[in-house]
């Protein structure tokens, strides 16, 4: 005999709704667990450690195409990443963690720098800690084959218009990124970044890596030029009137650079996925600037006059929420 | 009856043009190993008809010599073999199966091709490119600085210096 009472009884014609309440709940708990935005994106971050790959990757951004070969290996405390460029200038870029250095090998230059946003822990995606569920939702389509791995599809979509949406494709079994398109409000791609070819599993040597970072023999090395800095006095920072952009950092020029460009700031913005650059510096009479809007694949750029300041904002979101973010921005005097 | 045979059986060399040709498509479908795709490389350089069928592609011409120029030429340790040869590759794929799509999308009939000081330009209906100097350094260090948010690990340091294109 059983100790319970069934909510529904097991007999007679209703047995099939006994197991279709069951199978209903089933469901809505499993597209709970893989539902949410943010869950997602920690485990597609998370795909990234402890596995070593390389391929062949492309950008294709409006027009303008770009293909690099990339080697990727990461343990528990270090992940390196290795970018040769087969388009635009001959470059080799790798990583440690957030420390970059680039070999520009026509100029004889390696640039070293340090990426804040690069860090090895797991980050909160929004600055003020909100979830990303508040701007996009998460869709699930089904599995494709992309450059020879069965791939899962997902979509990213923006509550609003203030954000463009993503398709991206994960391997099956590993969760690692193979493509990733950018799209417009009305679905439309605006750019895709694909492997056409990816080795997972692939040997690829942490240390010699290293060694090649290590070794800039021949090269002369520039630090980055840029300082982080405080905020300036003419910006707003109320994360609540920016269209969910929060303010993240501030960069300025080294005082060893020509004046004209120490005086310009670089102000950083992300709503967790999309990043937002406003460039704000004052009005010279030497430097002429034109308003300009136009775009590259997914990053669009809005150049205008506000007040005494030209700003320059540029990122990977609608123009009119750039136009938006300048003007909320800005503290006219 | 023997002359028909004759008229109808493809010559050896027609078997092997036709044998790299179904190659060339399915390296559009992404579906040809990393060796094939190394022998289809070699038969490409060394058939005129495959390089007549490549030469159909008009717009992969200048990405592909810029693809070749562009090459490191410092020997690096994880350096394969073959990756010469991918480099072709990937600009073939690239165009056939993405960049395609896009121009359609923007209209390629009014697409006009310039040739900048290290990038090939294409202006066209989706609107003008970007040739100003600063406009160009300010796009670049918001590829560089830009928070890239939780797609930054996967994604987009890879995207962003794919896309490096400042000198």
């Amino acid at each position: 005999m059983p100790h319970f009472t069934p909510l529904i009884p097991a007999f007679g014609r209703w047995r099939w709704a006994r197991w279709a309440v069951v199978g209903g709940w089933g469901l809505l708990a499993a597209s709970a667990v893989a539902g949410t935005v943010d869950d997602w994106l920690s485990k597609t971050q998370e795909a990234t450690r402890g596995r070593a790959y390389t391929g062949t990757l492309v950008v294709s951004a409006g027009e303008e195409l770009s293909v690099s070969k990339v080697w990727h290996v990461c343990d528990r405390t270090t992940q390196m990443e290795r970018v040769d460029s087969l388009s635009g200038p001959a470059r080799t870029t790798i990583r440690r963690n957030s420390e970059v250095i680039t070999f520009a090998h026509d100029k004889k230059i390696a640039y070293t720098d340090q990426r804040e946003s690069l860090g090895l822990l797991p980050m909160r995606w929004r600055a003020n800690g909100e979830s990303l569920d508040r701007l996009y939702r998460l869709r699930e389509g089904g599995v494709q084959r992309v450059a020879g791995h069965d791939a899962k599809v997902v979509e990213l979509l923006p509550h609003d218009a203030s954000r463009w949406g993503y398709r991206i494709w994960t391997e099956a079994q590993t969760g690692v990124v193979i493509k990733l398109q950018t799209l417009d409000g009305r679905g439309a791609v605006l750019e895709q970044v694909a492997y056409t070819e990816l080795q997972l599993g692939a040997s690829v040597s942490m240390q010699a890596l290293e060694q090649r970072m290590k070794n800039t023999d021949g090269y002369v090395v520039k630090p980055r030029a840029l300082k982080k800095s405080t905020w300036p006095p003419y910006v707003r920072l109320k994360p609540e009137s920016m269209l969910g952009f929060s303010a993240m950092s501030c960069y300025q020029r080294a005082e060893t650079d020509a004046p004209a460009l120490s005086a310009r700031a670089h102000c950083i913005f992300s709503d967790g996925l999309a990043s937002v650059s406003v460039f704000v510096e004052p009005i010279r009479a030497d430097a002429p600037f034109t308003p300009t809007q136009t775009q590259r694949g997914a990053t669009q750029v809005v150049t205008q006059a506000l007040g005494p300041y030209w700003v320059s904002a540029m990122g990977e979101a609608p123009p009119e929420t750039l136009q938006r973010l300048s003007k909320h921005l800005l503290l006219q005097p | 009856m023997n002359e028909t045979m004759t008229q109808t059986s493809p010559s050896p060399a027609q078997i092997e043009a036709d044998h790299w040709r179904e190659c060339l498509s399915a390296l559009v479908d992404g579906e040809l190993s990393a060796t094939e795709v190394d022998g289809l490389m070699a038969a490409i350089e060394r058939d005129p008809q495959l390089q007549a069928v490549w030469a159909r592609y008009q717009t992969i011409g200048p990405l592909v010599v810029r693809a070749n120029a562009a090459l490191s030429p410092v020997p690096a340790a994880n350096d394969p073999v073959f990756w010469r040869r991918w480099a072709l590759a990937a600009s073939f794929v690239a165009i056939s199966t993405v960049t395609w799509g896009l121009l359609e999308q923007s209209a390629p009939d009014s697409a006009t091709l310039a040739q900048g000081q290290d990038t090939v330009w294409l202006s066209s209906a989706a609107g003008p490119m970007m040739r100003d100097p600063v406009l160009e350094e300010l796009l670049q260090e918001h590829r560089e600085l830009g928070d890239g948010g939780a797609l930054q690990v996967s994604t987009g340091f890879l995207r962003n210096v794919t896309l490096h294109t400042t000198p």
